[in-house]
């Protein structure tokens, strides 16, 4: 039984379905490359970012950093330092530093923090150059203080040598505060040791010893508007300006220092955040990766395991199904009828339903057939290498058997040619024709064409009962031989016409050189004049006349035809040359005895004059050359007085 | 205004002429002074030197001006330069005698030591041995005379043991103060010394029976808040210092008198055209780096101190969260005392890297440690322990949350600590939290066996990080999260 299709739309064929697994895995393919492609370009432009803009600044800041500590320890030094030498090699370095560093800051990028930095840089510029001419002047201050502190104690030391008890117990302890005073800077010990000196002082006020001319010159020295006390209190306004300059100097040091920092810092988080971020996205790359992979395996694993549920395994239970022959409706329901498996087990179902229908149909034929070619007429037999191996009942019976095994057992006529035909292909050939069986008197065609029996070439050979057709054949060749000759037939006189002269010497050519003939070529003496006399219609009734009576010494395959308006040619087959001439004067002789009336004929009758020429004469070469000769002598004859013949003999006679 | 200082002057003056005319010598005493920065229409170093100016002009020498120390740090410049500015304005103050406080120790006792090479004036520090020498701190004197010519003063200066809790850890010895007193007391006298005057700290008042202040002839306390005289005990007491403008002025009519001292007010005084000039060349010199802007506020910030040692602020939010964002960690904190500014700031005020040098004028670094659900608890418990004296430890967090209750006992306030939403894990988390914390200041003890970290982050400032923090963000915009949620009970 055959099944109805189901409806199938696009999207349940199996192409839809793998293709839709391929173009997914292509995604995946596709997506891992673009996101390799998208971190490549990522990476490339983070490490040009990197090298061109951050990393420089980082180095600048780090040089910078380094130059300002440097600066730091030079800034110190020049506090500290207690010569103008020095202070001047120390300016110097300085300035090389403080060019250096605006050298950095130009590579750094325009920004509210460089422009802050150069801001500090031009203000500690100016400072510095304050402060060294500041130290300067504090170097020239404590050089004079050393000075003048030399100067009173060697003078005091002289005055003590020479002077009294009194005048060193003035002198020693105000010697003692002078000497402390060259390690003291500290106002309040500077203010105390004044103190002390003043009381010694007032404590001797009146001691004239301290009113002689040196030691009142010693005292100005030290107490005087501009003795050392003044000189020291003025080099402590230098060193409180020195020290207030430095912490200044130090501050906006330390704010560069900041601001550097700053920017590497911020540089260095800006590199370290886009390098997490580019970290982050690797491990979020690594994970696409891993999913797509993940994905991608799975996918092919599901349409591995898909392809095998409904096309690998489909396609086996197919081939087994078809390998047994069967597949049913229940068998179709392991299928989606709405695929191409499915379509191709349902068509396949289909097709054995049909093939199934067909083949009990054919087997239906066979056995009809078979019972048909059994029991009916036809006379069949397989042949195969000489052994008959099927054979119809009909068949022996036609050689009075019931069975026949070999081809040799058939008559020889067949066996030979069965034999000699051996396999024909293509189509059935007739390898005997018209068999004709004595026993039961009818006519056979044997034919023969190939085909194959259990699987092998055999031949199949049959005989046609064509007993009728023979029959008809004959009649239907005598009446096509008479049609033929009909048509060849002249329509007055019944005998060929000229149509057949040309294929009667045509046939004459063709015959065996032992076949002998002879032409008598025949002409109605004076027939015009007789149409003239009598009309036509008696020219045809004489015409007719002649013509039978020439017709009449025709046997077997003599032809007499008429090939002119008052001519005749008679062909005589296997006669002697005394034979045709006889033929010949017996012509001549009933036309005479017609008595067909021709008042202007010497004869008073319608007479002929013949020629007669036999193949076997020396100078007929060929067929026609008989004719020629035969016609040569009919003018002969016609010359000789007419109403005779002229024959080879007559012929040499005349010439004779 | 013009009548105003006229008045104040005469005012001034005469009580001078009334006061002085007969004085064998008088002291001028505070401590804590205003920072160079000041608005110049509050009570301003240039006017506190004015006074002391005036009260010397025609008795030089008979005035002394005594400074009762925490000044040095912190204030907006520390971060720089470790106080160095403060002892050159000092020093054109021409501050007789500086007595050393605990804030001089802020940045560590060397520091102090270079100060002290600095300064013009003697730094008197009595009951402090450095452990490393067992000697008392380089540049300081244990005590020290000063002579006005009619009476010589001998000076000490004593110090509460709570310094090796504050600034220093366990860095100095602390000589008992009774013994010292009486020693040092003696050591002077023998010295000749008229007078002995002790200056101290109110930590130290706090704990001494009056007994203890016996053989002295002055007690001057260093104290911020009002300035006042206790007549009530012998020797007077003189409290003093803080930026309000007033000071002490303690006369003695001779070498034998007894100590009587008034509070004086300097607010509206002429200001010192030296020290002005001093503070003068500061600002010029560093108002490239002082006026920076750094951004406009959206929201206020109230920096004083009921307000940070006592809750959840918005200016330590603003510094926790810059903590944390700069050295990315999951918390951070910062002691309330770090933050000095003690003021308030509007809506649209211009933040400046000045405003956030005295809101932080230690000069902190910052560190990253890691810490167990415990530490975070004994942090916490110590941060809500002293509330109510106002303790510099309470903390401004940053990353998480916490709900106390100060109803109940000290170490036993923390109700629920959270982490984005849920109770601390059974884990360490990453801290960041300035070096103070780390080395123990205010007893932060679970730290100090913590390891520091060496990095580039630690080598900022933390006003740098809040200030980068600050400059970052468009409108400054800190909220009260609730991230300190108090549940006391009314």
């Amino acid at each position: 039984m055959k099944f109805e299709s189901l409806p199938k739309h696009f999207f349940h064929s199996l192409k839809f379905k793998m293709l839709v697994g391929f173009v997914l895995m292509f995604a995946c393919i596709g997506m891992m490359n673009w996101i390799s492609m998208d971190r490549l370009q990522t990476f490339e432009n983070t490490i040009v970012h990197n090298t061109q803009e951050q990393l420089p600044i980082m180095e600048a800041a780090s040089i910078i950093q380094i130059q300002v500590a440097s600066l730091s320890g030079l800034m110190t030094q020049m506090a500290e330092s207690d010569s103008q030498a020095e202070l001047r090699i120390v300016s110097a370095e300085i300035n090389h530093l403080l060019k250096g560093l605006a050298q950095q800051l130009e590579r750094l990028s325009d920004s509210k923090s460089t422009e802050h930095l150069l801001a500090i840089l031009m203000k500690l510029t100016k400072s510095l150059e304050t402060t060294s001419h500041i130290q300067n002047q504090h170097i020239i201050k404590s050089q004079q203080v050393a000075k003048n502190i030399k100067f009173i104690l060697s003078n005091s030391l002289d005055s003590m040598e020479y002077g009294s008890l009194l005048h060193r117990q003035i002198w020693i302890p105000i010697s003692k505060e002078i000497s402390l005073l060259s390690s003291s800077t500290k106002l309040f010990e500077i203010s105390a040791a004044e103190k002390k000196i003043k009381r010694i002082i007032a404590k001797h006020k009146a001691s004239k010893h301290l009113l002689e001319a040196d030691d009142q010159a010693l005292l100005q020295q030290i107490m005087g508007d501009v003795g050392l006390f003044y000189q020291l209190k003025v080099r402590e306004e230098k060193r409180k300006e020195l020290s207030s300059i430095t912490t200044q100097n130090q501050i906006l040091l330390d704010g560069m220092t900041e601001d550097s920092l700053r920017l590497f810092d911020q540089k260095s988080q800006e590199v370290q955040t886009k390098a997490s971020e580019l970290i982050s996205t690797i491990e979020q790359t690594r994970f696409n990766y891993f999913v797509i992979i993940v994905f991608g395996l799975i996918l092919f694993v599901l349409s591995l395991l898909y392809l095998k549920e409904i096309l690998f395994s489909r396609l086996i239970m197919l081939s087994n199904l078809i390998r047994s022959g069967n597949l049913n409706k229940y068998d179709l329901q392991n299928f989606d009828l709405k695929n191409e498996i499915g379509d191709i087990a349902f068509q396949l179902s289909n097709y054995l339903t049909t093939i199934d229908s067909q083949r009990n149909q054919l087997k239906q034929a066979s056995e009809q057939l078979a019972n048909v070619i059994k029991f009916s007429k036809l006379r069949i037999a397989i042949v195969q290498d000489e052994q008959i191996v099927y054979h119809n009942q009909s068949f022996p019976r036609l050689f009075d058997r019931t069975e026949m095994r070999n081809v040799g057992e058939l008559p020889a006529e067949i066996s030979k040619a069965i034999t000699r035909n051996g396999l024909i292909r293509h189509t059935s050939s007739i390898i005997l024709k018209s068999f004709y069986s004595e026993s039961w008197q009818r006519w056979f065609d044997v034919s023969s064409v190939t085909i194959l029996w259990e699987g092998k070439e055999s031949s199949l050979i049959s005989l046609v009962d064509v007993t009728d057709r023979e029959n008809a054949a004959k009649e239907f060749k005598e009446t096509i031989s008479l049609v033929e000759k009909e048509s060849q037939k002249d329509a007055l006189t019944g005998l060929y016409n000229r149509k057949i002269y040309a294929s009667t010497l045509d046939l004459l050519e063709q015959q065996s050189a032992d076949e002998s003939f002879a032409m008598l070529v025949c002409d109605i003496d004076n027939f015009k004049a007789y149409n003239d006399s009598y009309g036509h219609q008696s020219g045809d009734d004489a015409l007719r006349a002649v013509a039978q009576t020439i017709a009449s010494f025709c046997q077997h395959k003599d032809v007499a035809l008429r090939y002119g308006g008052e001519e005749f040619l008679l062909v005589l087959f296997d006669r002697s040359p005394e034979g045709a001439s006889d033929i010949a004067q017996r012509i001549i002789n009933q036309v005479h005895d017609l008595n067909i009336i021709h008042k202007t004929s010497e004869f008073q009758r319608v007479t002929v004059s013949i020629g007669v020429a036999i193949k076997d004469e020396p100078t007929v070469t060929h067929p026609r050359a008989c004719f020629e000769l035969a016609d040569q002598r009919l003018y002969i004859a016609k010359r000789s007085g007419r109403n005779q013949l002229i024959d080879q003999s007559t012929s040499l006679e005349l010439e004779g | 205004m013009k009548e105003r200082v006229l008045f104040t002057v005469s005012l001034i003056l005469s009580s001078m002429f009334c006061s002085f005319h007969s004085m064998a010598a008088s002291l001028v005493f505070t401590s804590n002074l205003p920072d160079i920065l000041i608005a110049p229409e509050k009570p301003n170093l240039s006017r506190l030197a004015g006074f002391v100016s005036e009260l010397r002009q025609g008795n030089d020498g008979k005035v002394l001006f005594i400074h009762g120390g925490d000044s040095l740090f912190p204030n907006a410049l520390s971060n720089y330069d470790s106080g160095a500015h403060m002892i050159d304005v000092l020093n054109h103050m021409q501050v007789n005698l500086f007595a050393v406080n605990q804030r001089e120790f802020a940045n560590g006792i060397d520091q102090l030591t270079l100060r002290s090479s600095e300064a013009s004036f003697p730094m008197v520090l009595s009951n402090l041995l450095d452990k490393r020498t067992n000697e008392p701190v380089e540049g300081t004197f244990s005590h020290y005379l000063l002579d006005t010519g009619d009476v010589r003063f001998g000076f000490i200066t004593i110090l509460d043991t709570s310094i090796n809790l504050t600034y220093l850890q366990g860095e100095v010895s602390v000589l008992n103060v009774v013994d010292s007193i009486q020693q040092l007391d003696k050591t002077l006298r023998e010295e000749g010394a008229d007078k002995v005057i002790l200056i101290t700290e109110n930590d130290v008042i706090k704990k001494l029976d009056d007994s203890a202040y016996e053989p002295l002839d002055l007690v001057l306390v260093a104290k911020e808040g009002d300035d006042y005289i206790d007549t009530r005990s012998t020797p007077i007491k003189v409290f003093s210092g803080g930026h309000d403008g007033d000071l002490a002025v303690i006369d003695f009519k001779d070498k034998h008198a007894h100590a009587s001292g008034r509070i004086a007010s300097y607010r509206d005084n002429q200001e010192s055209q030296s020290v002005d000039q001093t503070v003068q060349r500061y600002i010029d010199r560093l108002n490239i780096i002082l006026e920076y802007e750094l951004g406009v506020l959206a929201s206020p910030l109230n920096s004083l101190r009921e307000n940070i040692r006592t809750k959840e602020a918005a200016i330590g939010n603003l510094f926790a969260d810059s903590m944390r964002d700069y050295a990315k960690t999951e918390l951070a904190v910062i002691n309330s005392g770090s933050i000095r500014g003690y003021r308030e700031y509007p809506v649209g005020q211009i933040l400046k890297r000045s405003h956030i040098n005295r809101e932080l004028p230690f000069g902190d670094h910052i560190h990253t440690i890691e810490v167990s659900t415990d530490e975070i608890h004994a942090m916490m418990e110590n941060s809500l322990s002293k509330v109510d004296v106002l303790s510099g430890r309470f903390l401004q967090i940053s990353g998480f949350n916490v709900s106390y209750d100060l109803s109940r006992q000290p170490f036993d306030r923390v109700l629920e600590i959270n982490v984005a939403g849920k109770p601390l894990e059974e884990r360490h988390y990453t801290l960041s939290l300035s070096g103070y914390l780390l080395k123990g200041g205010d007893e932060y003890g679970m730290f100090k066996d913590k390891s520091e970290s060496y990095t580039l982050k630690e080598t900022r400032l933390l006003w740098t990080i809040v200030s980068d923090y600050i400059e970052r963000q468009e409108n400054v915009n800190v909220a009260l999260d609730g991230r300190l949620e108090d549940l006391t009970p009314e």
